[in-house]
């Protein structure tokens, strides 16, 4: 009998303890946040942006016409002190699991991104599985304001968008949180990261109005790489230097590239194999790197005469893309070596593994040998199929 | 205050609660260590909640220890 | 009253692979890498097999008694007042001692990573409650649920494994022993002591298994099975993120597990990992609250121990809040815990066998 009793006392008890916790959210508490932007104020402190979903308008059965984010702002002495400073303005508290992607501006960029960066790693809400940018000639949280086609959420469709274009597309490039981070614990490499430019009106792309229309007025895309030496930002690549830096790194899946033809006129081949062995060797204790591509590719386009169907063609092809592919890995390791003196490649590292007492001989000061360090390339290209027609539809057109 | 109050409310349900038993068994010497224990714990526990410091074996060992393992660093080395 | 449970030998393997596995699985990878870089998967081979070297010692100690509880042949050793005293030592700062550390991981761990805002000692106190239900049940029902637990441990593991393979990269081992052979003995010394020079803690569990001429066997298939886990769950940490990354971490076997993602679909899933932790972590707790417990109850010739586990445990809740302020104060303990536990792991064992072969001492034929 007093068995009894004392089970069901200790029975509510511990239900009672099963209920709730301290660390109980409900779900309509939480401001789910999809993008995060970083900016530099001009009286040194962060200005943090986070685009939050409203979950009304992101529903199946449609909203009341409202936009489908919303963006909060607030400035902090630190970032976490302006997103705890943001529940003063938003009803929910700022939930950053879902977080896409986070711009910093490239003011704060040019200053140094690892300060930022503790708190994004150290924090167990946020996972290390979000994309890294910077925003190019605008602040970091306009790259957030504009709204966005076939994507309701503008962060998620950065995020798609970046994923998408880095496999199809060679000069894109998408770092995750975690690949920065080992990228600037890494001596042996500094870290590149992609950027986000904003064409067209600000101010309309901050409306509705702007996906209402068929040609979209103002919109968002990926296009140079920002290279950075330790957290410091010290440039960009442009279209030409960043698909040689993603053919070195070997991030390339499919993309396109174009050659002239031998009586004028242009071809684009379309490449979708690419591998790349990058080793490093010692000569007269120097470091000298080696940098093999293979490339498989199919013809794309044709924009000129010539016959496909011999066989001198194809080899033709073949030599002009090796030649165009040198010189597009050329003007990438030159532009790192010569004007940023970074080693984005992670040459280091190829000379690390070669040669571990050289390395550590080199690696106070590495980046002037890197500077100086002779690098050889050598490309390989094989050019298979044609598409679906056997010959270039221009010489079917009689002159 | 409130937490030293039920630590001492705690410490003395699992008294009630296992004290009969022995008693009645007539387990003399088991329950005057049950006795000696429960009062370290509670003795403990109302400490604990009133912020007052604990001895910490941490630092016993810590400072036992602090030479040899230097010693021993030293030799790997 | 005392436990009279019986427990096989494949039982005894599995709880002292659960047990070593316990603690260390979470954050092992990290300590490693700290001092060997990308060398922490040697270290991780060379520790267990040090640890099986010392095994034998207490396994040629036990096979001396057959049958018998540490506690008890340390009296017959050693007299029965000095015996006391040791075997008091013994529980006091081996398996009472650690529980402190192991309960105060645990707590550490759920309220950084999951809960933060819980205070430590509710998940202390719930989850020692738990563990004296299941010590006051006996050795019998633990074995029994360790057996039943372990194939989905097992299992848990597999998955981790197979679904982070496709993402690693095979140069993040690259260079091989690039300072030495230094670094990978010096960072696989203190993985020595925690867990490997432990197992002494199960010759108190040797009476209770029914066929005693298996127990050496037992412990060391346990021990090498734990060995061969954590090398298996290091290397794959080494390959995923290198040895810096691995080395920043506090705990790189979640974030290994947050890194799972199938097809877009299975993700986020990291949680269900850290069951592993939490089983092999509760069974770590239960062997050595029951071992403290029990050999307490042994030592003063109790007619029972189940008194005794909750004022124990009352003193192990509050010790394992007081053990250290912050991480900081752990970091630093490590290294001395290191070196102390070879008082208890190796000295002793040691200088009781020394001891019994000297005065040749065996079992006495009545028992």
């Amino acid at each position: 009998m007093k068995c009894k009793v004392v089970l069901t006392i200790l029975t509510v008890l511990l239900l009672s303890l099963a209920t709730g916790c301290w660390n109980r959210s409900e779900l309509n508490d939480l401001a789910i946040t999809v993008g995060l932007s970083i900016d530099r104020t001009d009286n040194d402190r962060y200005l943090v942006s986070a685009q939050i979903v409203e979950p009304g308008e992101v529903a199946e059965k449609g909203g009341s016409g409202r936009s489908p984010v919303t963006l909060f702002n607030e400035t902090g002495n630190t970032v976490m002190e302006a997103i705890r400073k943001m529940t003063t303005n938003s009803p929910r508290k700022i939930y950053m699991a879902h977080l896409r992607i986070l711009v910093i501006g490239e003011e704060l960029a040019r200053e140094g991104i690892g300060d930022v960066l503790d708190f994004m790693i150290r924090d167990h809400e946020l996972r290390t599985d979000f994309f890294v940018a910077i925003a190019k000639g605008r602040k970091a949280k306009e790259m957030l304001t504009i709204m966005t086609p076939l994507e309701k959420l503008p962060a998620v469709k950065i995020y798609k968008s970046m994923t998408t274009s880095q496999n199809n597309w060679a000069p894109s490039l998408s770092v995750t949180l975690d690949k920065l981070i080992a990228d600037l614990a890494n001596e042996g490499k500094h870290p590149v990261l992609a950027t986000l430019e904003a064409t067209g009106d600000e101010k309309a792309g901050n409306n509705k109005s702007n996906m209402e229309r068929i040609d979209v007025p103002a919109s968002i895309s990926s296009a140079s790489l920002a290279v950075f030496k330790k957290d410091k930002l010290v440039g960009w690549l442009n279209e030409t230097e960043s698909k040689g830096y993603n053919y070195i790194i070997n991030k390339i899946s499919t993309t396109l590239g174009f050659m002239s033809c031998p009586n004028g006129g242009k071809i684009a081949v379309q490449v979708v194999r690419s591998n790349v062995k990058v080793k490093a060797r010692t000569v007269d204790g120097e470091p000298i790197v080696d940098v093999d591509l293979r490339v498989k590719q199919n013809i794309s386009e044709v924009l000129c005469r010539i016959d496909l169907t011999k066989e001198e063609t194809f080899a033709e092809i073949d030599r002009r893309s090796v030649q165009k592919l040198e010189d597009i890995l050329d003007s990438a390791i030159v532009k790192a070596q010569k004007q940023f003196k970074s080693d984005i490649f992670g040459f280091g590292d190829a000379v690390h593994r070669a040669n571990p007492r050289l390395w550590k001989k080199l690696r106070k000061d590495w980046d002037r040998h890197f500077a100086i360090m002779p690098v050889h390339v050598k490309v390989k290209v094989q050019t298979t199929l044609s598409g679906t027609i056997n010959n270039s539809l221009k010489n079917l057109i009689k002159e | 205050m409130m937490i030293a109050a039920a630590v001492a409310a705690v410490s003395i349900g699992i008294a009630l609660f296992e004290v009969t038993p022995l008693r009645r068994q007539g387990l003399w010497k088991e329950l005057w260590t049950f006795a000696a224990l429960l009062l370290l714990g509670t003795v403990l526990g109302i400490a604990r909640a009133l912020h007052i410091p604990i001895w910490n074996p941490t630092h016993w060992i810590t400072f036992a220890f602090k030479p040899v393992n230097e010693w021993l660093i030293g030799m790997i080395n | 009253m005392m436990d009279n449970g019986k427990i096989s030998a494949r039982q005894l393997s599995i709880l002292i692979m659960l047990y070593c596995i316990g603690s260390a699985i979470i954050v092992i990878p990290s300590t490693l890498a700290s001092q060997a870089k990308q060398d922490a998967w040697i270290s991780s081979l060379l520790s267990p097999a040090i640890g099986l070297l010392v095994l034998q010692i207490a396994i040629r100690l036990s096979n001396r008694f057959p049958g018998m509880a540490l506690t008890e042949y340390i009296e017959i050793i050693f007299g029965k007042w000095v015996g006391k005293i040791v075997s008091l030592w013994f529980l006091a700062t081996f398996p009472f001692m650690i529980g402190f550390y192991t309960l105060r991981d645990i707590g550490d761990f759920l309220t950084m990573q999951i809960m933060p805002e819980t205070p430590i000692e509710a998940i202390h106190i719930v989850l020692f409650g738990v563990i004296i239900v299941g010590v006051r049940l006996g050795l019998e029902p633990l074995a029994r649920t360790a057996e039943l637990l372990f194939p989905w441990i097992v299992a848990l593991f597999a998955v981790l494994f197979l679904f982070i393979v496709p993402q690693v990269s095979k140069t993040n081992l690259l260079p091989v022993l690039e300072n030495g052979w230094k670094p990978v003995i010096r960072a696989s010394l203190p993985y020595v002591s925690f867990p490997f020079l432990e197992p002494v803690i199960f010759l108190m569990l040797v009476n209770h298994v029914n066929r005693s001429e298996k127990v050496g066997r037992a412990l060391f298939t346990g021990l090498a099975m734990a060995g061969f886990l954590m090398f298996i769950t290091t290397l794959i940490t080494i390959l995923l993120f290198g040895g810096q990354l691995t080395s920043l971490f506090m705990y790189p076997t979640y974030e290994l597990s947050k890194k799972i993602n199938i097809g877009n679909f299975l993700q986020r899933i990291e949680i269900i990992m850290a069951t592993i932790w939490f089983v092999t972590i509760y069974f770590r707790l239960a062997i050595l609250f029951y071992v403290s417990v029990v050999g307490f109850a042994r030592v003063m010739k109790a007619a029972d121990y189940r008194f005794l586990t909750l004022p124990l445990g009352m003193i192990t809740i509050v010790m394992s809040l007081v053990v250290y302020r912050n991480v900081g104060d752990l970091t630093a303990f490590i290294p001395v815990w290191a070196s102390f536990a070879y008082i208890n792991g190796l000295l002793l064992p040691a200088l009781l066998l020394i001891v019994a072969v000297i005065r040749k001492i065996k079992r006495p034929l009545v028992k």
